[in-house]
């Protein structure tokens, strides 16, 4: 599966830190400023990281138009998109319930195909084609993304995890078959629970598929262990994308890259907070992970 | 293999059904909803479901042995009556009812049928609030003085119209909803209450409070500063600390983290939760759901000798809810209450 081998993170720009909330805000200040979101991504490039991972943030419309504005970073950015952007929803269906929340959020497709676009999604509540609603919902979250390299999709850990409980396969069936079709895009997938959810990739006969996952030495979001996902990846025939690798900043770069060189890790998901930690970890990313899986 | 019932499958429902059939040992075998989009929608993606919009015909027509109840809280009372009565196992979701009259007759179910109920109190199951109570249960703090517990969240800026709002349907407002969480922890953690001086706000709503403080004095004599919000900007997601003075040492917890001040020494101790996640059956959501099921599944499993086993039980929540009730009627009558009295 072609895909870049480090692709980074847009926690910090979000104000996600699982480590401490007080640090999440503060980077969340500091990513405030469009222009600090984009002198990252061209710092990125500059060392060689094309792929970017973007929740779709209420503001994430903002920065998908300075990323269309900017030749350099629209023309070699990979867009790896993590769709939807679950505490909207969460909020949402507290507030208004499932009915509510889906009529909310389709109703706010803007846009020159606006009506038809509503037409089909309420002819797919009203006939109750469940698929159909779902993927008139990728359609809105999807849609700020337009004119951009979408790389591949991901559908956010937390259905996964959920559908993955349920074992809910024809789903995960549909969500593969519209991502290739609509988008021409990798359909990808979030868990905490690596070594389940492939198992349901492979019941399913699911062709080799993109999984992004908790893995670090400290065995953070590695379910039902650490032991058991070092085991599923050694023989899973699917891309395993490690998230979470310096275990929100519990571990060192070298520590850190050095355990995922040596479990066979060739894909991550990185974030970076500062421009000193950003070195260093490239640095470690360069020497595990690239030149690591070159050798 | 338990067969499983769910009565309100909204966001918690879902979420509990899934952890419970994430478990292999159990499976979702009806589920109770009055919302036909939801009864149709998962009945088209789960088919071996039966669906209700009645809980009473669910309960009648099915063999159940666990029932998960995750209706609004103004039906939690008559939906654990009509479990308890065909014997099933039965866990609901925080708070155990509108009120204490309501909330004391399901602790009256409980004890006519003998049956294992657990309540929804889950951050009792985050990983640093169960390192918190292991540091309390070894005593090496010294002894504790004061603390000081606070739950806020960004949720309610504007007026909202659901029976989340409705005080006859919900019970109350940010404090019955949201910070009952911390009221449960500080009581599991430093025990009965003696007074409680008590103010509540209202910033968006008409009819329930958005934010409640209270000045509480544990038995113990611990002072509690105590104070929640679900109107607070800067809280993307829910954020739970708890500042805890001893003589000898300080901890700060929070959902996140724990941090334990050695002042003799000058030292600190600190854990945050990558560090104190262990491993699950499954983790959807965070690990303190999983870990709240698989203490529910352990109650079942042991039937009628649960009393070691973690996890708020309705005479518990009763106790929650009562102080619930003494801060309403403090800052209604802008005096002291003793608790109990």
């Amino acid at each position: 599966m072609e895909i870049d081998k480090v692709i980074l993170g847009d926690n910090q720009f979000f104000g996600v830190n699982h480590m401490s909330q007080d640090r999440g805000h503060e980077t969340y200040e500091q990513f405030k400023d469009l222009q600090e979101i984009k002198r990252i991504l061209n710092y990125a490039l500059d060392k060689g990281v094309k792929g970017v991972m973007f929740s779709t943030h209420p503001s994430i419309g903002k920065i998908c138009d300075m990323i269309r504005a900017d030749k350099r970073l629209k023309e070699n950015m990979n867009i790896y998109v993590n769709v939807p952007y679950i505490i909207k929803y969460v909020s949402m269906v507290t507030e208004m319930g499932m009915y509510e929340t889906i009529k909310s959020v389709i109703s706010s497709q803007q846009g020159k195909n606006r009506l038809p676009f509503i037409f089909k999604s309420m002819w797919n509540a009203l006939t109750l084609n469940h698929m159909g609603v779902f993927e008139r919902m990728i359609d809105v979250e999807l849609a700020p993304f337009h004119g951009l390299n979408i790389k591949a999709v991901f559908l956010h850990n937390a259905l996964c995890d959920l559908i993955l409980g349920y074992h809910m396969t024809d789903i995960l069936k549909g969500f593969d078959g519209y991502i290739r079709k609509k988008y021409n895009a990798i359909p990808a997938y979030g868990t905490l629970n690596l070594v389940s959810f492939l198992d349901l990739l492979d019941e399913m006969n699911m062709p080799e598929s993109l999984v992004m996952s908790g893995f670090n030495e400290l065995g953070f979001l590695m379910n039902p262990s650490r032991e058991a996902c070092e085991c599923a990846i050694k023989t899973t025939k699917h891309t395993v994308l490690a998230m979470a690798t310096l275990a929100s900043g519990c571990l060192k770069p070298e520590k850190a890259y050095s355990y995922l060189e040596g479990v066979g890790i060739q894909n991550v998901v990185v974030g970076l907070s500062s421009k000193k930690h950003a070195d260093e970890t490239f640095a470690c990313i360069e020497k595990h992970i690239i030149r690591g899986c070159k050798a | 293999m338990y067969r499983v019932g769910i009565i309100g499958f909204g966001k918690m429902g879902m979420l509990h059904g899934a952890l419970i059939t994430g478990s292999k040992k159990a499976k979702i075998c009806a589920i109770c909803d009055k919302s036909a989009v939801m009864r149709i929608g998962f009945k088209r993606v789960y088919k071996d479901v039966n669906t209700y919009n009645d809980a009473e015909k669910m309960l009648n027509k099915e063999q159940l042995d666990i029932v998960i109840v995750t209706t609004p809280t103004f039906n939690h009372m008559q939906a654990i009556e009509l479990a308890a009565q065909k014997g099933c196992a039965i866990f609901v979701e925080k708070p155990l009812a509108i009120n204490t009259v309501q909330a004391q007759k399901i602790v009256d179910i409980e004890k006519q049928y003998n049956l294992p109920i657990q309540v929804g109190f889950c951050n009792r199951f985050c990983p640093s609030f169960e390192k918190a109570k292991h540091i309390l249960k070894n005593k090496d703090m010294g002894e504790i003085t004061r603390i000081k517990a606070e739950m806020y969240i960004a949720d309610v800026f504007e007026e909202h119209m659901g029976w989340r709002y409705k005080p006859e349907l919900s019970g109350g407002g940010a404090l019955m909803d949201f910070g009952i969480h911390m009221l449960d922890l500080i009581i599991d953690f430093f025990g009965e209450i003696d007074v409680i001086n008590g103010q509540t706000k209202k910033l968006y709503s008409k009819l329930v409070e958005d934010e409640a403080s209270a000045e509480i004095t544990f038995k113990s004599g611990i002072k509690c500063q105590f104070e929640t919000s679900w109107s607070k900007e800067e809280f993307r997601k829910s954020y739970s600390r708890i500042e805890i003075h001893g003589n000898e040492k300080t901890m700060v917890v929070t959902d996140q983290t724990l941090d334990l001040f050695n002042m003799d020494r000058n030292t600190v101790e600190s854990y945050s939760y990558p560090q104190l996640y262990s491993g699950s059956f499954i983790d959807i959501g965070g690990l303190l759901y999983s870990k709240q099921m698989d203490s529910f599944l352990q109650r079942v499993a042991n039937k009628h000798k649960f009393e070691n086993i973690d996890g708020c039980t309705p005479k518990q929540a009763l106790y929650v809810q009562k102080i619930v009730e003494s801060i309403y009627l403090s800052a209604r009558e802008n005096r002291e209450i003793k608790v109990g009295k």
